[in-house]
């Protein structure tokens, strides 16, 4: 009998897709809190609950100096010992969109050894077209080096954000990640080839970059909404038709192989 | 304390997407600049070691394209050879990165006072005086920020400043009417005569002078923003040469008694819902926003806003805050709603008017239109609720005082509905602190702008802070699952002062201000009081759930402050430090105003030509594409990106909808409640054009277009409610105040006869601009949004689907092209205005419905601006397929329309598009038996819409991507860019 993997999604001033977000979780099978921030620095220890943390989308704390820096930082701060052992002990993670900038600047994606790094070798900066846009978008998934994605196949989903646009300190941080398999999402044309031009590389990404994982594949960041396309109605073509290709694409499995991975470990533990 | 500068210089220098848009806008504004690189400052006053400036430029910078200098009290010139200017907002005006800043720094424990943002620009050019002013003028609002050409000194941040309180009484008892005039502008209260004398009276009777905050909190409690005065009271209408478009005959229940109407409201749009007495409706008019039934757990609710004068001033922070107050609005609804979804509507002047032709003391219309975009933009991203439906129209007598509505959609259970403050109840003032923003937007929003506007009234103007706001609404919706208040306000026009004088007027209320959190010292008891500051909450708290409400704020960091009780001394009493500033009876406040009858009249006129006409040829593929390249009808697609439309993750039918996903939605559909199958539809209706005709059959279309969006989309007719909101002249001139009573009639006579009960709504009046040459005021204007509670498996978009599949049209084509977009875009004039047949119409919509039901209806499209050409052509572009169609007699519902010119391009109302599988085509009759139906032809696999004539000879053979490009790059041009290709 496996046991029901436990998700906590962090919360504070400005995120604002943790309602959807809890629900691709339930769905997918698993047990989730929405929780402050405040309240878990108050009681770190809570995080030894649970088996996947994640970190919404949104704007935190307005995202009016670098987006995702200030939560980041808090993280740092406040809860580095906590996460460090969370991961340490095989735990997952998840951040999308603001979440995975925040995850971006706290290092936990770039740094050699899965945990936190003061200067980060890469970042998330302004879309190239200097501005927010929300648009949908093609993700080839190249998995394998994590258990949130499947090996290959496809998502469609929204783009939402003014500074998603995947930046790598230098050519040898990029190979370092290719080479490591950590560059798991491509934004991709419509032959599901990685993307150069502008819209279907929606932010002007290095490589079409749209997700990576970290070098042990447990964490897990994104721009696009995977979240926003779980139900079969919320694809722009649903009234065009049902058929299989918006079924394959739906983001829903993203979830689903974050808390299959979660159950896996539980069952070895 | 020293003030340290940090400054970032980006990698990418002047290639930065932030330099980059920075001197696009600059070029657009007729600048050439070489070499523009912005640079970002954070002005930081502290006692700071050199760690500490270490550690603040690792958490500002970013580690992989920002370097970092430091400076002690000031921001250095750049170098000699290039210009260096910097911007940044005026002292006391809202920075949001500020907030951000002390935020980051506190957490890393670094002690910091204060924070300011600075912008640095910097070129190789070297520009002399004039140059930098217009430099100035491209990049600087005067109302909220201020530039500084090379070296920037900064020796404190601080804007404290000692407060010594003194009650200050203003003697009214003895004046005469010239020395009430003279009161009433000195103390800007905008009160007319009869106001004057019965404040002094009440003041006689009383024995005593008023204090200042008593007079201005009397102003602006009947002040035509929040008391509604001209839609409340008495009119008398008179009309000379209507003929058969007399309201007298047209509407005979509006105007019983020769023309004496006793308020025009009652009379009109709240007796349409009365009469109509809808089950679905849980509240109406007597609450933030009008509530009706989702499910039997859950109801939705819905406001929209105007926030026209502060959006004139400064775009930005007015159609920010405008959205954050009606967001304000839904969070105060019933005991508090979740809001779900946005809308906005811009109406603003034309984007490519000669800089020398916009009026003195105005905005061009391109600044307007960014500003408010990024306004919104900024607002409700942040909020996280999706910014869904919306229209932007453009007429050059907007360009001085430009609309902006703002509205919002919101879920609240079924036992929250019901709200009532209890004596003993604590007030609790939460979320932003109180400055000096906004003193006195509910008396400015009530008078007209003139040049002098901008000088004047900057203290009107607001910019918000979209997080503060958000947290207000995390705690907010907590508290309200815990039960722990009995009633709540939002803090919007007026302040506490109306804020407090709502939540107390049943019992009475008394207000402490000593205690309010102030950004700054320095404030007086009548700054506190009347305070426009944003994202405040007041609410009535029972003294044994104090503690639980005080800890559940404090552990989302929301701010709060016990202010008062309710007293149930039904007065309102407010002191500062214990002494008495005001004390006024809530009857008189709330009672108290007289009622002046005002006169109205109306003459029909004949509109004048529209100026920007661009086709002189009669050659039907070119009067098309130049609809679908005018400013109303081309994509708004640049605008629509910028917002998020889908958070939260309901989002059922997006704003943009078919293949490349850019073809023009009718209306917006959202899942509330995603393991559910119910939907909520949102559209909207607008025709100012046909107001210059009569704003009789404009009001009646906007109806008619916003349901028919709506029901387009599969929203049911039979569980639609509407909202009105009027953006008007001056209504003290009879003219104006004809057009709105004929306005109203319409609303009556459309919403009784269609079913739909208007549910909320809100007038602005005085949208009037003087200038030298005179008063410019704009086209009478009303926004009709509609509101539907729908099955989710009726909804359908409006791309076509399916090659062999049929096309038809429901409802009847007439000639009416009077202020329609064929007469706009080839320079004709006529009076055939679209008029209504609503008993029809309901029937048709019905039908409609119970094809969606049926499963029968693939794609439905809604005729508007541009007629069937029009539709036809969005139809063909969305769906990436083209279409065969032959115009027939059967189509025309009357002789004048048996003309291709008029069934093409006619506006006629009601009528809908709808593509059917071949094999449905007989239920589909059998579902319209009775009701106006004609086959129009077929959608086909080949890339052209092709139009056949009455005579069979082709009309239109147009190839769809040529129609597409044609109606999607307008916008983005004007905007100064290029359109992203497609696929």
């Amino acid at each position: 009998m496996s046991e029901t993997p436990k998700v906590l999604i962090f919360f504070s001033a400005g995120f604002n897709t943790e309602a959807e977000t809890k629900d691709c979780f339930e769905r997918a099978g698993a047990e989730v809190d929405v929780v402050h921030i405040n309240a878990i620095v108050k009681a770190p220890e809570q995080l030894k609950q649970y088996d996947i943390l994640v970190v919404p989308g949104g704007f935190s704390y307005g995202d009016d100096i670098g987006s995702g820096v200030v939560f980041a930082n808090q993280l740092r701060t406040l809860l580095r010992k906590q996460i460090e052992t969370f991961l340490d002990n095989g735990g997952l993670m998840l951040g999308v969109c603001n979440g995975f900038q925040v995850i971006m600047k706290a290092g936990l994606l770039t740094s050699p050894d899965g945990h936190f790094e003061e200067r980060p070798s890469a970042t998330l900066t302004w879309n190239q077209s200097a501005r927010y846009e929300d648009r949908w978008v093609r993700l080839k998934v190249t998995g394998g080096r994590t258990p949130w994605l499947p090996d290959d196949g496809g998502i469609e989903c929204p783009v939402r954000h003014a500074e998603g646009r995947f930046v790598p300190r230098d050519a040898a941080t990029l190979k370092r990640l290719r080479d490591n398999g950590q560059l798991v999402l491509h934004y991709a044309d419509e032959r599901w080839q990685p993307a150069t031009r502008f819209p279907e590389n929606p932010n002007g990404s290095e490589e079409a970059v749209a997700g990576i994982c970290s070098a042990s594949g447990q964490v897990l960041g994104l721009m696009p909404h995977a979240e926003c396309h779980t139900y079969y109605w919320h694809h722009p073509h649903w009234t065009r038709d049902n058929t299989q290709t918006l079924r394959d694409t739906n983001g829903l499995k993203l979830f689903q192989a974050g808390v299959n991975g979660a159950k896996q470990r539980l069952a070895k533990l | 304390m020293p003030v340290h500068a940090i400054t970032l210089t980006h990698r990418e220098g002047p290639e930065s997407p932030e330099s980059r848009a920075a001197a696009s806008v600059i070029r657009g504004a007729g600048l050439m600049l070489d070499a523009l690189e912005v640079r970002t400052c954070y002005l930081i006053e502290g006692d700071l070691t050199k760690g500490h400036i270490d550690q603040a430029c690792a958490i500002l910078a970013d580690p992989v394209l920002e370097t970092v200098s430091v400076t002690q009290g000031k921001i250095p010139a750049g170098a000699d050879s290039g210009t260096q200017v910097i911007v940044r907002r005026k002292d006391g005006v809202m920075d949001p990165a500020e907030a951000s800043v002390i935020k980051a720094l506190r957490n890393a424990k670094i002690d910091v006072h204060a924070v300011k943002r600075a912008h640095v620009y910097r070129t190789t050019s070297r520009l002399d005086k004039d140059a930098i002013r217009g430099l100035s003028r491209a990049l600087v609002n005067d109302v909220v920020e201020e530039l500084v050409a090379g070296e920037l000194a900064v020796t404190t941040l601080s804007i404290d400043a000692p407060y010594r309180f003194k009650r200050i009484e203003v003697p009214i008892r003895n004046l005469d009417e010239a020395g009430l005039k003279e009161l009433n502008s000195h103390h800007s209260l905008s009160m007319n005569m009869a106001e004057l004398k019965a404040t002094q009276a009440y003041f006689k009777r009383a024995g005593r002078e008023p204090t200042d905050v008593e007079l201005e909190m009397i102003a602006q409690t009947w002040s035509e923003h929040c008391k509604h005065k001209t839609l409340t009271g008495p009119v008398h209408y008179e009309e000379k040469d209507a003929g058969a478009d007399s309201l007298f005959e047209l509407a005979p229940a509006v105007t019983p008694q020769g023309g004496k109407i006793k308020g025009l409201l009652q009379s009109t749009i709240k007796r349409a819902t009365d009469e109509l007495d809808r089950p679905f409706c849980w509240s109406v008019f007597v609450d933030n926003a009008g509530v009706i039934e989702f499910d039997h757990e859950h109801g939705v609710c819905i406001k929209v806003e105007t926030h026209n004068h502060p959006s004139a001033i400064e775009p930005y922070g007015g159609s920010g805050t405008g959205i954050g107050g009606v967001i304000r609005d839904i969070l105060g609804t019933g005991l508090g709603a979740k809001p779900i979804m946005n809308t906005d509507v811009f109406c603003v002047g034309p984007l490519d008017m000669p800089r020398e032709n916009v009026p003195k003391g105005a905005l061009h219309p391109a600044r307007t239109l960014r500003g408010v975009v990024a306004g919104v933009r900024d607002y409700g991203n942040r909020m996280g609720i999706p910014t869904c439906n919306g229209a932007v129209y453009f007429d050059e007598r907007y360009t001085g005082n430009p609309l902006v509505y703002a509205g919002c959609i919101g879920l609240l259970p079924r036992g929250s509905v019901v709200k009532e403050a209890q004596p003993g109840d604590q007030i609790v003032v939460i979320g932003g602190r109180t400055g000096r923003d906004g003193i006195g937007g509910a008396t400015f929003s009530s008078v007209e702008l003139t040049e002098e506007s901008e000088v004047v009234s900057s203290g009107a103007v607001q910019i918000g802070n979209a997080i503060q706001e958000k947290s207000v609404l995390d705690v907010l919706l907590k508290a309200r699952d815990e039960n722990l208040y009995n009633d709540l306000t939002d803090c919007g026009a007026g302040g506490l002062s109306s804020a407090v004088g709502e939540m107390g007027h049943r019992s009475g209320a008394k207000v402490e201000l000593a205690g309010v959190p102030l950004k700054y010292q320095g404030l007086s008891y009548r700054e506190i009081w009347l305070s426009e500051a944003q994202e405040r909450m007041v609410f009535a708290v029972p003294p044994k759930k104090l503690d639980r409400f005080l800890d559940l704020c404090a552990s989302q960091d929301v701010e709060t402050a016990v202010i008062g009780s309710v007293s149930g001394d039904h007065n309102m009493t407010v002191t500062y430090n214990g002494e008495v500033v005001l004390s006024l009876p809530m009857e008189f406040l709330h009672d108290g105003l007289p009622r002046v009858e005002r006169k109205a009249q109306w003459t029909p006129t004949k509109p004048r030509a529209s100026g920007s006409a661009r086709v002189r040829s009669n050659d039907p593929g070119e009067i098309l594409r130049a609809i679908l390249a005018s400013p109303n009808v081309c994509s708004k697609e640049w605008i629509i990106r910028q917002y998020d439309h889908e958070v939260q993750g309901m989002s059922a039918v997006k704003p943009l909808s078919g293949v490349f996903r850019d073809g023009p939605s009718d209306a917006a559909a959202s899942v509330p409640k995603p393991k559910g199958d119910k939907a909520v539809v949102i559209g909207c209706g607008v025709n100012p054009h046909y107001s210059d005709i009569d704003p009789y059959w404009m009001a009646h279309s906007a109806i008619d277009e916003a349901i028919r969006n709506v029901v387009c989309t599969g929203g049911n007719i039979d569980h639609t409610a509407i909202l009105d909101n009027f953006s008007w002249g001056n209504c003290d001139k009879p003219d104006r105040l004809g057009a709105m009573v004929r306005a109203c009639a319409a609303c009556y006579v459309a919403a009784k006869a269609l079913g739909t009960p208007f549910i909320s709504g809100k007038d602005s009046l005085n949208n009037e601009f003087a200038t030298d040459q005179g008063t410019i005021a704009i086209p009478h204007t009303l926004l009709i949004t509609a509101m539907s509670v729908t099955n989710r498996n009726w909804l359908t978009t409006m791309d076509l689907k399916q090659p062999g599949n049929l096309l038809y049209v429901v409802g009847s084509t007439r000639r009416e092209l009077g202020g329609s977009h064929y007469n706009l875009v080839t320079g004709k004039t006529s009076m055939d205005v679209p008029r209504a047949w609503p008993q029809v119409a309901l029937s048709t919509y019905r039908a409609i419905n119970r094809a969606q039901d049926a499963g029968l209806v693939r794609t439905a499209h809604d005729c508007s601006e541009g007629g069937l050409a029009a539709a036809l052509a969005e139809m063909c572009f969305a769906g990436a397929l083209g279409a065969e169609v032959a115009l027939t007699q059967a189509l025309a519902a009357s002789p004048d329309a048996r003309d291709n010119t008029a069934l093409l391009f006619s506006e006629s109302n009601s009528r809908i598009i709808l593509e059917i599988r071949p094999e449905h085509e007989t239920r589909l009759k059998d579902i319209f038996a009775g009701l106006p139906l004609v086959s129009l032809g077929k959608v086909s696999s080949s890339s052209c819409l092709v139009v056949k004539g009455l005579g069979g000879e082709a009309l239109l053979n147009e190839d769809i991507e040529s129609l597409r490009e044609t109606w999607k790059q307008p916008l983005f041009r004007a905007m100064g860019e290029t359109p992203p290709a497609i696929r």
